[in-house]
């Protein structure tokens, strides 16, 4: 009868030729020479990667979920501004405010200088609102707000010059 | 989703809303209990007869504001006198007025009264300046002005 053979690790005998061994260390021990070339196409090749993966993320879902509240937020802002300082550029561009009435710093001060001393206060008034008074306002020059006649609204426009805030900044 | 929209909102106008107002007022600066009060702005030509006058009255104080303009006594000024209507919710402002009654005061005239509020813990201090006084020929005069606390009363 014939003697099985045995097959198991444990056996001492399972080792291969030492020549073998040998051969196959140099056949596969030898590492492998990657060009330069190859090398830098590799690292390009991923930077590009994870470019896009960034500017994927900028238009992810998570971002796109903000855009319409952000447009939201921009319109709520463009209303607070427009509310607190539209009023006051309209002011500051010459309309009159409520209860004004009046044409401020619309003409250049000495236009308004009736008595002649070289600045405008309620005295130029005072002395246009006498001189309608008393039948003395014929001068063209005296109609200073270019209407067709000169009246009372000729003398509101010269006092109100007179009390202009902007007129006494500069001055 | 609701979340996002007001937290968007509330955010940019946190943002927007403390710089939108470059020219901040006075009364929007302090902090403390809103008064309101009035003072009258008396001019004194002694003897000689007020026909126009112009003065300026302010206040260095934070947090005050002048809220409104009214008349003087009559004949003389009982309208409230020209001012710039952009005076009022700021700390300054110009008066100005003529006699067209041909009833002109003198001596102690009250011209007009300033009304205001403030928010400070001490109470307003206004300075006035009498620009011109003149007499019924608009001739100027000699004339001294005072400002006088009428009342105030928190909100």
């Amino acid at each position: 009868m014939k003697k099985p053979i045995d097959r198991t690790d444990e056996d001492a005998d399972l080792q291969l030729p030492r020549e073998l061994v040998a051969d196959l260390r140099a056949l596969y021990a030898r590492a492998a020479a990657v060009p330069p070339a190859v090398d830098e196409a590799i690292v390009a090749a991923a930077r590009d990667r994870a470019r896009d993966r960034r500017v994927a993320w900028i238009f992810s879902r998570r971002m796109v979920r903000w855009i319409a509240p952000a447009a939201a937020a921009g319109v709520a802002a463009a209303a607070v501004l427009l509310l607190s300082v539209g009023p006051r550029l309209v002011r500051e561009a010459g309309a009159p405010a409520s209860g004004g009435g009046g044409m401020f710093a619309a003409r250049p001060g000495d236009a308004y200088d009736i008595n002649g001393d070289g600045h405008v206060d309620i005295l130029d008034a005072y002395r246009l609102s006498r001189a309608i008074r008393r039948g003395e306002a014929a001068d063209p020059r005296l109609n200073v707000n270019g209407d067709e006649a000169i009246d009372d609204a000729d003398v509101r426009v010269v006092a109100l010059a007179a009390v202009s805030l902007k007129g006494a900044d500069r001055s | 989703m609701k979340r996002r929209y007001v937290l968007a909102i509330l955010a940019a106008a946190a943002v927007v809303e403390p710089g939108c107002d470059s020219g901040t007022r006075p009364e929007q600066v302090a902090s403390g209990p809103l008064r309101f009060g009035a003072m009258d702005v008396i001019v004194d030509t002694g003897a000689a007869p007020l026909g126009a006058y112009q003065l300026t009255v302010a206040s260095e104080t934070d947090g005050v504001a002048i809220v409104g303009i009214e008349g003087g006594d009559a004949p003389a000024f009982p309208e409230p006198p020209y001012f710039d209507p952009q005076a009022i919710g700021r700390n300054r402002v110009i008066l100005a007025a003529f006699d067209s009654s041909g009833a002109p005061a003198h001596g102690r005239v009250r011209v007009a009264s300033v009304h205001y509020s403030e928010r400070s813990d001490s109470p307003a201090q206004f300075q006035a300046a009498l620009q011109v006084a003149a007499d019924t020929t608009g001739t100027p005069i000699p004339a001294t002005i005072s400002i006088e606390r009428v009342n105030a009363h928190e909100d």
